[in-house]
């Protein structure tokens, strides 16, 4: 379908072992994204969704087959720079990304870090305050931000840094429901902006919004599909440490009582929608 | 025999400008057997609440009786209120600090000085409680999985055999099937005969398992009922912090276009009754 749109990441064959280890915690993966593209990959805990987040940003390079950020193995220098330079992580404790102690502050150290001009750094700080919503607490303390603020700070950050891709490890875990609805917020707002996403994640609410779904069970990838077809899987999801969310369960029911149509999709406002036809 | 919580008022740094009351004459009980998950945003006061469960805050106003002892009154007596009331914290692997998972569980029942010789039975008890087999005994609580470390420290809070547990976000972290299965073990306890007191952001999983509610905002106990109760009451008025559950949301809007449909959380109680709507 976006065979014409240009491939950012691509795995082959990809395995890892932490030194030492003699299991593999990745094991063969082929995996490709393209430009502008949203992927939800999901796992149970220890399914090596987090390992293989490393890999996309050349944190960590595989122990067999290859990485490429742009074409480039991230092994060699070059697409260790590319991958650094285009591919941005949010991890899941935002306390642990903030650096600076006043929010326009904090958001503006990535930028300042790869040497722009301050009038460009200006621009980018201030993109990235309004489209995560901070633009009226950018004066504030960093520390008085609430969790769902703090994350939206960290989302801010990696945006001025313009990466051709995000990747959210989890970024909404440690958030209460309110702070976890800001941030899909945000990363839908990003979506139909052009950025190519990647969330890790085990919340099956969550990916609704995306194109494609790739799931992880013991460092394998065992699935890979549209989020519709991942979610009408139902009770089948348990075998890899999956669960179908309520909401879901309901959508489920209707379309096998022929009550849905298949366009439907599990989001509240299509289901009403729908229903009232 | 129940706890018992009286118009309680907490105000940290009394009468000092850092003055706050985190806790605005909140009511509520619990008993042996029972579930109950105090539910509300971040700073409603939930985590000081669950501390004066177990006599680590004292009431600036108001009472909390366990099982006839009133906390403040003999800070003697404040020991026993321990030894009836296991608290949990947020993340309690990280508290972990033996050599081997059986120093681990041992450290509470030796503490509270149970003989030498009953405490391989407390221990192996225990593990059998969270789920784990006794080839465990051995290891370093540094050196198994996540859930397994969790399992571990709570196995340290049940080998004191509290009568009362407060746990404070306990599945924090877990996947879907961590969660199934700590939920799992907890109403084993409760079935046990153990009060569980539950604290949590996620409505869902308190509507799924609670037998009461109680929903704080800001300090005051805002709701307080069964399941049923808690989520008629809670279409009625937004609550600061708290999200309805997705199925409780589509319920409501549903109602609103003429659907009759129950106010629910459980699917499929709401796929059935829509069903029977377009039948009619």
């Amino acid at each position: 379908m976006n065979s014409q749109k240009e491939l950012i990441i691509e795995l082959k064959n990809l395995s890892f072992f932490y030194p030492g280890t003699e299991r593999p915690v990745l094991r063969d993966l082929d995996f490709k994204l393209r430009s502008g593209e949203w992927v939800a990959v999901l796992g149970a805990n220890g399914s090596g969704k987090s390992t293989l987040a490393k890999h996309f940003n050349a944190l960590l390079v595989p122990t067999q087959g290859a990485c490429f950020v742009y074409g480039h193995d991230t092994k060699t220098d070059k697409g260790q720079f590319l991958a650094r330079k285009n591919v941005t992580l949010v991890f899941q404790n935002p306390d642990n990304q903030i650096v600076a102690a006043i929010v326009e502050e904090d958001v503006a150290f990535g930028p300042e870090n790869l040497g722009i001009p301050s009038v460009e750094i200006e621009e980018r700080v201030k993109k990235a305050l309004k489209v995560t919503g901070l633009y009226d607490v950018r004066k504030r303390p960093t520390y008085t931000l609430s969790g769902g603020q703090k994350q939206r700070l960290a989302v801010a950050g990696a945006i001025a840094m313009e990466p051709a891709c995000m990747v959210l490890d989890e970024a909404t875990s440690m958030l209460d429901p309110k702070g976890r609805k800001e941030i899909n917020d945000v990363l839908c707002k990003l979506h139909k902006g052009g950025m190519t996403l990647i969330s890790i994640t085990h919340r099956l609410e969550e990916i609704v919004y995306c194109d494609r779904c790739v799931v992880l069970s013991r460092g394998a990838k065992v699935w890979e599909g549209t989020p519709k077809d991942l979610l009408i899987m139902g009770d089948g999801l348990l075998e890899w440490g999956l669960r179908v969310p309520p909401l879901v369960e309901v959508w489920d029911c209707l379309r096998n009582a022929g009550l849905l149509s298949d366009e439907v999709l599990p989001k509240i406002d299509e289901m009403v929608d729908a229903l009232c036809l | 025999m129940s706890i018992v919580v009286e118009n309680l008022v907490h105000v940290y740094h009394e009468g000092t400008p850092l003055e706050i009351e985190a806790l605005k004459g909140v009511s509520m009980n619990a008993t042996p057997g029972e579930w109950v998950s105090i539910v509300g945003h971040t700073g409603s006061g939930k985590s000081t609440l669950a501390q004066h469960l177990n006599a680590l805050l004292v009431p600036t106003r108001g009472k909390v009786i366990v099982d006839d002892i009133e906390v403040g009154t003999d800070s003697k007596e404040h020991r026993k209120i321990r030894q009836l009331v296991g608290l949990i914290f947020q993340y309690p692997e990280q508290q972990l600090f033996e050599e081997t998972v059986f120093a681990e569980i041992a450290f509470g029942p030796r503490n509270w000085g149970v003989p030498e010789e009953e405490i391989p039975s407390r221990v192996s008890e225990a593990l059998y409680l969270v789920g784990l087999d006794e080839s465990f005994s051995e290891r370093s609580p540094f050196q198994i999985s996540g859930g397994e470390k969790r399992r571990v420290a709570i196995a340290s809070v049940l080998s004191v055999r509290p009568k009362y547990l407060v746990l404070d976000e306990p599945t924090a972290g877990l996947d879907s099937r961590g969660k199934d299965e700590f939920c799992a073990l907890l109403e084993k306890l409760k079935m046990s005969g153990t009060g569980i007191i539950h604290v949590t952001h996620d409505l869902e999983l308190a509507l799924d398992f609670s037998d009461k509610i109680l929903v704080l905002e800001d300090g005051k106990a805002l709701l307080w009922g069964s399941p049923e109760i808690i989520v008629e009451e809670l279409i009625e008025r937004e609550i600061e912090g708290l999200v309805m559950p997705p199925v409780v949301e589509l319920a409501r809007r549903l109602r609103d276009v003429g659907f009759d449909v129950p106010v629910t959380w459980k699917a499929q109680v709401l796929a059935s009754a829509i069903e029977e709507n377009l039948q009619k």
